[in-house]
């Protein structure tokens, strides 16, 4: 039926997705180009869409100014492992929740929604950890965000939507709950843990201010704590008597915070086009099942 | 269903309060530094000045630190020899508000600490509970040098009294030496001046010899006002880069920090932000002022004739470096060390582009003359050179505090301590220029401040002019002898408050506190919609100023009232 | 009802006793629950004791436990201060023409999306998409600098080539609350879509192909067919969004704003952030958080039971 030549509407739907991603990648290509350029090419006027000369100082100076393998490899840890326990506490909270015959279940969603809307605050949650003596250990990244409760309702809405035949009839075979998620309810819902997976690692990929709070050791800091230290805090006109100047004059600012960007963006760039191979399939698995 | 969870829902959130409440007491407890502290006691009990015969744990961290300093540096180690301590370094950011903020309202608090991001006043910290007085007879005994700083620096001792006592004090003030100076010059693109063949305002002379400085002049005369108009508009419109485009601009200021861009500019109006002023003999807020609104109407005026870069409103002082770096900007306001090129300028406006260009040129001068002859800009500190806080823990013991005030006193006024900045002169820095008479200098091998080494970790800032003077190039210490720091320029230039609550008698600083969110949003607001001319001047005034004043303005002025003169405080000898 | 009936055959009593009976023979799930409840516990009910804060005058030294109430003093305060009462008008203002704008399309793009029948240019789009919501607003905040720069920016080149006058959009106060909503779109679009192509992806092929039987063209498919399906996912991510109204985005904001924009596009959190944060004033940034939160559960809740009255969808 569909395989006629393109209709109007097709043409008109690659045309506007064509607009809206050179829209999206424009900024992105400037930020290159602005990371690689000489400090006068750069901020002149008009439309650059190619530097003159690469040169790529700015990423020389940045990689002097901080140790950025260590901020990677906290970052890849926490990432991780931080993705795999949210994944987990999703689905242990989700499935339970998402059955409507389940004796108290209102009480138990009050529970996680609660912990949604309001929290204590930074002081409290300062004070637990340095009691729990979490002050400076990684753990102090991943645990206090171990349980997403709005993943959980995305999830529990999601499974509450699967067919129940096949759960059921295994029920009627024996199988105990724990089988049942892991064997039919994991499999079923590969789309919406895909989701929910991404939305932790970049959750996780992204988060600094926990970082900021509860490390102090530089060997334990993120990358987006160094990717800060050199948007926002290079701006400190105050540091006058302890150094942080720029050392190379021939360099912009603006050069460097550029370089930081694709610094920290570059390998997700890099990486991206892998991992959505698998995550689309994850999807469409998901779909062929479902 | 539904019904049943509205009305549960108050119920357990009560409960779950509840519950965590008991949690949580306990950590709360732990939270709150519970030691108690000896008042009123006598220095006589305590170890004499020198004997360390016990070995004490101390929790210090200085007061520009980054919380970078690595444990067992090489300061530290020498430090917990010469003093008998083990020292517990503390890795806080204390230029991070967000950090200083969790430290200070957990309770959780090193010995000794001046942080940077802070805005709590000593007496703050002392009325909740954070930080212990500190005796005068301990003082006398155990810090020798930096009394004596304090009986030559008059009302030094009184300003910092605990209420209610005559001997117990807030805090250990710094002696600023470093900015007694005029702390911004105007400067003015040399190289397009003599292309638009207008005359330097008198005799002017290179800042130095080499790296550019050979490029820069100064002259100690200033153009007025209305000389500087005329040139900013040529600047702007006579294609002073003669590139045949209309491409430059004479103003380039920044969305923030107008006590920088505007400095001189104010000055010309007699008038310095953030100082109070008296006048029609009343005392007023620099930003309520007919002088503020002159200044205001003058950029308006600058603005409507296309004078002022207009991207100013969406860049910070940052990118105005970046942005004056493309060479399309006339005038610039710099500070002596910035045309001097001390070390820690580096990449800063203007002489960033003096680097890159060899063929600018740069002329500075003294601050813009107003029309009544008015001269000059808003002083570092309002009252006499001391300034910051260096704090005493609350839980900080006696036999603990006489051991710090000894270090203090050491670091901060001996000349032996240098090396506790610097190193071994020779090993770890060199001299920048001639010897004891220039800048040191950290070899690039070492850190410069904390790391492994713990330069600059553990001190105070507090300079006496010796220790100004090794932060100092040589020639930026030619520019401040020759005119910037030079005591006649200084009693002409520098604009003091009115009055200034030295001696904390008022509740200004409480009430300051408690209205500038809601002020500095008025003002900045205000200001900037009046110099892009989204808003007539003249019209708006009135209505502003009642708002300024109706949102906390009136309160505060009425306190300040009752704060002595500054014109009286500087006569206390 | 004036009879006494049994204890054990009061409706309420016997369906508690069936409750048990069913509980104790689901007992593996309330057990997969425990960990992360017990997680959920320590790291977030624990620290609530700090919402006390909000009625407190808060001193360090005290800690939140010792220092004295002041009861409802900082809400009071809230309402007869003109520029939190602004704030909160700019915040309601921003978010509702997000929720006009940037809510929906991330459903156009999933839909759009879901047509291209070319698998490359599908996911090369889609990569694409995702991109900008992988940075933080300081650094977008800066690339978005420079393509509105009055000067230097692409946009403002266009201008000019048509022969207009270059427009500060960053300090222009009918451009701006427009720059944030499309800026917004920009970040959110494509991370948005994935929890819609994620539903459109479990849509049971059957009805395309029943469709396709029937004769029903592209448009009328998408429109018949993915659209409704994907009404419950709409509905329940509506209504958490409309929990986050008071939060028009801080970090956006923040990291684009300045004093000429104060009046459209000062909201809650900057205002809080500048007077609290700055200022050290935590019991009174607690106070608002507070406020925002209540604000933020009663919509939910509301928005929660009207539609839940209406239809079978619902967040619970």
């Amino acid at each position: 039926m569909n395989k006629q030549r393109f209709s109007l509407f097709d043409v008109l739907n690659v045309f506007l997705l064509s607009v809206l991603s050179i829209a999206i990648l424009y900024p992105f290509w400037q930020t290159v180009i602005l990371s690689f350029s000489d400090p006068s090419s750069a901020s002149s006027l008009g439309v650059h869409l190619w530097p003159e000369k690469w040169i790529p100082d700015a990423y020389r100076f940045v990689f002097s100014y901080q140790d950025i393998a260590a901020a990677y490899f906290n970052t890849i840890l926490r990432t991780v492992i931080g993705t795999v326990i949210i994944v987990c506490t999703t689905l242990l909270v989700a499935y339970p929740l998402s059955k409507k015959d389940l004796p108290y279940r209102n009480y138990f969603t009050i529970f996680f929604l609660i912990a949604m809307f309001f929290s204590g605050g930074m002081i409290p949650e300062y004070l637990l950890i340095k009691n729990l003596g979490l002050l400076d250990n990684r753990l102090a990244l991943i645990l206090p965000g171990a349980v997403n409760v709005f993943s959980i309702i995305i999830m529990r809405n999601y499974l509450m939507t699967i067919e129940k035949g096949l759960e059921e009839s295994a029920l009627m075979d024996g199988a105990g709950y724990f089988t049942i998620l892991t064997k039919i309810i994991v499999p079923l819902s590969k789309p919406v843990i895909a989701t929910v997976a991404l939305w932790a690692a970049v959750g996780h990929w992204n988060a600094w201010f926990d970082a900021m709070i509860y490390i102090r050791d530089p060997s334990k800091t993120v990358l987006q704590m160094v990717v800060r230290q050199m948007m926002v805090d290079m701006d400190l006109s105050q540091t006058q008597f302890g150094g942080g100047g720029m050392t190379n004059a021939n360099l912009l600012l603006s050069n460097v915070r550029a370089a930081t960007v694709m610094i920290s963006i570059g390998p997700i760039i890099l990486i991206y086009p892998f991992a959505q191979k698998y995550f689309i399939k994850g999807i469409m698995i998901g779909s062929l099942k479902g | 269903m539904n019904k049943r969870i509205k009305v549960l829902l108050p119920v357990l959130l009560v409960g779950a309060l509840s519950l965590s409440m008991v949690g949580c007491s306990s950590d709360n407890a732990a939270g709150n530094g519970s030691a108690s502290t000896t008042d009123g006691n006598k220095a006589s009990g305590l170890p004499a000045p020198g004997d360390f015969t016990n070995n004490l744990e101390l929790k210090l961290s200085g007061s520009f630190t980054r919380g970078k300093i690595e444990d067992g540096n090489w300061v530290q180690k020498k430090l917990e020899d010469k003093f008998n301590i083990k020292i517990d370094n503390v890795k806080v950011d204390t230029f991070n508000k967000d950090q200083v903020q969790l430290m200070i309202a957990s309770g959780d608090l090193p010995d000794t600490f001046a942080f940077t991001a802070a805005s709590m006043t000593a007496q703050d910290y002392l009325d909740n509970g954070l930080t212990r007085t500190i005796p005068k007879d301990m003082i006398q005994k155990y810090a020798p040098r930096y009394t004596k700083m304090l009986d030559e620096n008059p009302p030094g001792w009184e300003e910092n009294l605990a209420p209610g006592t005559k001997d117990q004090y807030l805090q250990l003030l710094g002696y600023q030496g470093h900015t007694k100076s005029l702390i911004w010059a105007p400067t003015f693109r040399l190289d397009w001046l003599e292309k638009l063949g207008i005359k330097p305002p008198g005799d002017i002379k290179p800042v130095g010899t080499s790296g550019g400085k050979e490029r820069i002049f100064f002259t100690e005369k200033a153009y007025t006002l209305e000389e500087t108009e005329n040139i900013l508009k040529a600047f702007t419109l006579d294609d002073p880069d003669g590139n045949g485009k209309n491409d430059t601009y004479g103003l380039l200021p920044f969305n923030n920090n107008l006590s920088n861009w505007a400095s001189t500019l104010m000055g010309a109006f007699g008038v310095a932000s953030g100082y109070n002023l008296e006048e029609n003999g009343k005392l007023t807020a620099a930003e309520i002022s007919d002088k503020y609104k002159q200044f205001l109407k003058l950029m308006a005026k600058w603005n409507k004739e296309g004078l002022i870069d207009p991207e100013w409103t969406t860049i910070d002082v940052n990118k105005s470096w970046d942005k004056y770096l493309l060479g399309q900007t006339g005038y610039y306001p710099a500070q002596p060390a910035y045309v001097g090129m001390d070390d820690w300028t580096k990449g800063r406006a203007p002489q960033n582009l003096v680097v890159k260009d060899p063929n600018v040129k740069l002329l500075v001068t003294a601050p813009e003359i107003g029309a009544d002859g008015q001269q000059g800009e808003g002083s570092f500190t309002p009252v006499n050179m001391l300034g910051d806080a260096f704090y005493i823990s609350k839980k900080v013991t006696d036999e603990q505090l006489a051991r710090i005030l000894q270090i203090f006193d050491y670091i901060n006024f001996d000349d032996d301590a240098i090396w506790t900045l610097y190193g071994d002169i020779g090993t770890h820095s060199n001299w920048e220029g001639t010897p004891e008479q220039s800048a040191l200098k950290i070899k690039p091998e070492y850190p410069e401040t904390e790391g492994n080494m713990g330069f600059y970790a553990y001190n105070f800032r507090t300079y006496d002019s010796k220790r100004a003077s090794l932060l100092t190039s040589e020639d930026t210490m030619k520019l401040k002898n020759d005119f910037f720091g030079r005591q006649d320029v200084l009693d002409k230039m520098q604009i003091k408050p009115f009055k200034y609550d030295l001696m904390n008698q008022t509740k200004s600083s409480e009430l300051n506190k408690k209205y500038s969110g809601q002020l500095d949003t008025i003002v900045s607001e205000f200001r900037m919609k009046a110099i892009t001319g989204q808003i007539d001047i003249d019209k708006e005034w009135d209505k502003y100023v009642q708002s300024y004043l109706n949102n906390g303005g009136k309160e505060i002025l009425a306190e300040l009232d009752k704060a002595p003169k500054v014109s009286d405080l500087l006569n206390i000898k | 009802m004036s009879t006494v009936t049994p204890l054990a055959e009061r409706p309420s009593v016997r369906k508690t006793n069936e409750n048990w009976v069913r509980a104790k023979r689901m007992k593996a799930l309330y057990l997969m629950m425990l960990v992360p409840m017990i997680l959920l516990f320590t790291f977030h009910y624990v620290p609530m004791y700090g919402i006390m804060v909000a009625f407190k005058k808060f001193s360090p030294g005290l800690g939140i436990w010792n220092s004295p109430w002041n009861h409802f003093e900082h809400f009071k305060g809230l309402f007869h201060d003109f520029l939190f009462t602004r704030a909160l008008r700019n915040t309601l203002i921003i978010s509702i023409l997000k929720l006009a704008i940037s809510f929906p399309a991330p459903i156009v793009l999933a839909v759009l999306l879901n047509e291209i029948k070319n698998g490359m240019f599908k996911r090369v789009t889609q990569s694409i998409s995702y991109l900008p919501h992988f940075m933080s607003w300081v650094i977008l905040a800066s690339m978005v600098g420079e393509v509105l720069s009055p000067q230097r920016g692409v946009v403002n080149y266009v201008i000019q080539l048509f022969g207009g006058q270059p427009i500060n959009f960053l300090s222009d106060t009918h451009f701006f609350i427009p720059v944030l909503v499309l800026t917004d779109v920009w970040k959110e679009i494509g991370w948005g879509a994935i929890i819609y192509l994620a539903a459109i992806s479990s849509i049971n092929t059957d009805m395309y192909e029943a469709a396709d039987v029937d004769g029903a063209t592209r448009f009328k498919k998408m429109i018949h067919i993915t659209v409704p399906s994907l009404v419950p996912m709409i509905v329940i991510m509506f209504i958490l969004s409309l929990g986050n109204i008071l939060n028009a985005g801080f970090d956006q904001i923040l990291n684009l704003y300045n004093p000429m924009v104060y009046g459209v596009a000062d909201i809650i959190d900057t205002y809080v952030y500048r007077r609290g944060i700055e200022q050290f004033q935590l019991d009174y940034a607690t106070a608002v958080g507070l406020f925002k939160n209540v604000v933020g559960v009663a919509l939910i809740l509301s928005a929660n039971a009207i539609i839940r009255r209406r239809s079978e969808h619902g967040i619970w």
